[in-house]
């Protein structure tokens, strides 16, 4: 039942994923991975606020592996990140080493940043 | 959407359901994993490492090699990508993780653990890219 729910949620994540990124991706129309950035920092806002809801309360588990493990889990990706940083990278002398960088930094900052404020929002709800 | 012929139709809805097919598996695998981390003892930290850094270097071979593939089907980085290598990693946990460092003032692991975290991925997500490019 949790395997399959995890299954489920993971899905409709992914989908989401898959959605939003490539929506974000057309409208900005640049090289620089946008799309992946805009995914990751929503579901690290949407993790942020999950911590702060579940924390010092009694949630259901299966509520929070549907939302964390499934949803989030798959709505949000690490490798996807990782590759478009090397290919940023590899795209083209010293400018593209900076933009390598550049989308290494950020988000990894402002990722925290985004649990955080999603954290202080889940306390006061 | 009447307008639209058929077949285009037909190839964005099998690409979103090949998404959400592999979607649903690499998000059961990562539960597995974390699972079987979790059972035999070790700190959940060693779950998300484990999970990224693999699967940022299976990533990287599938990109590099479908790159050269020219006859592969269209449906394989949609379903083994962005499905399955995409679920099977997660930013969200991983973001999670380093803030619950810092708030709970492990202030070393707060630091090491990202640090660690982004240079085996981007090691494995270069090692993934060298050997699925080479003919």
């Amino acid at each position: 039942m949790t395997w399959l729910l995890i299954g489920v949620m993971g899905a409709l994540g992914t989908l989401a994923r898959y959605g939003v990124s490539g929506v974000v991706q057309r409208r900005w129309q640049t090289t620089f991975p946008v799309g992946t950035l805009v995914v990751n920092l929503t579901g690290a806002l949407g993790a942020g606020l999950l911590l702060g809801i579940v924390t010092g309360r009694s949630v259901p588990d299966l509520a929070l592996v549907a939302a964390g493990v499934g949803f989030l889990g798959g709505y949000s990706t690490f490798s996807t990140w990782m590759v478009e940083t090397v290919l940023v990278a590899e795209s083209g002398g010293r400018s593209g080493v900076r933009r390598a960088a550049e989308n290494l930094a950020i988000p990894m900052v402002a990722g925290v940043v985004a649990v955080w404020i999603g954290f202080v929002l889940g306390g006061l709800v | 959407m009447t307008d639209l012929p058929r077949t285009q139709v037909s190839i964005a809805g099998r690409r979103r359901a090949a998404v959400a097919a592999g979607g649903a598996i690499g998000a059961i695998l990562r539960g597995v994993v974390g699972e079987i981390v979790v059972t035999s003892g070790l700190d959940p930290l060693w779950a998300t490492l484990f999970v990224n850094v693999i699967g940022s270097l299976f990533l990287g071979f599938l990109i590099a090699w479908h790159t050269g593939q020219f006859r592969s089907s269209p449906l394989v980085i949609p379903f083994a990508g962005i499905g399955i290598l995409g679920a099977f990693t997660t930013f969200s946990l991983f973001s999670v993780e380093v803030f619950e460092l810092f708030r709970t003032g492990d202030l070393l692991l707060a630091v090491v653990y990202p640090i660690g975290m982004i240079g085996l991925g981007l090691a494995a997500a270069l090692i993934g890219i060298r050997t699925g490019g080479r003919r």
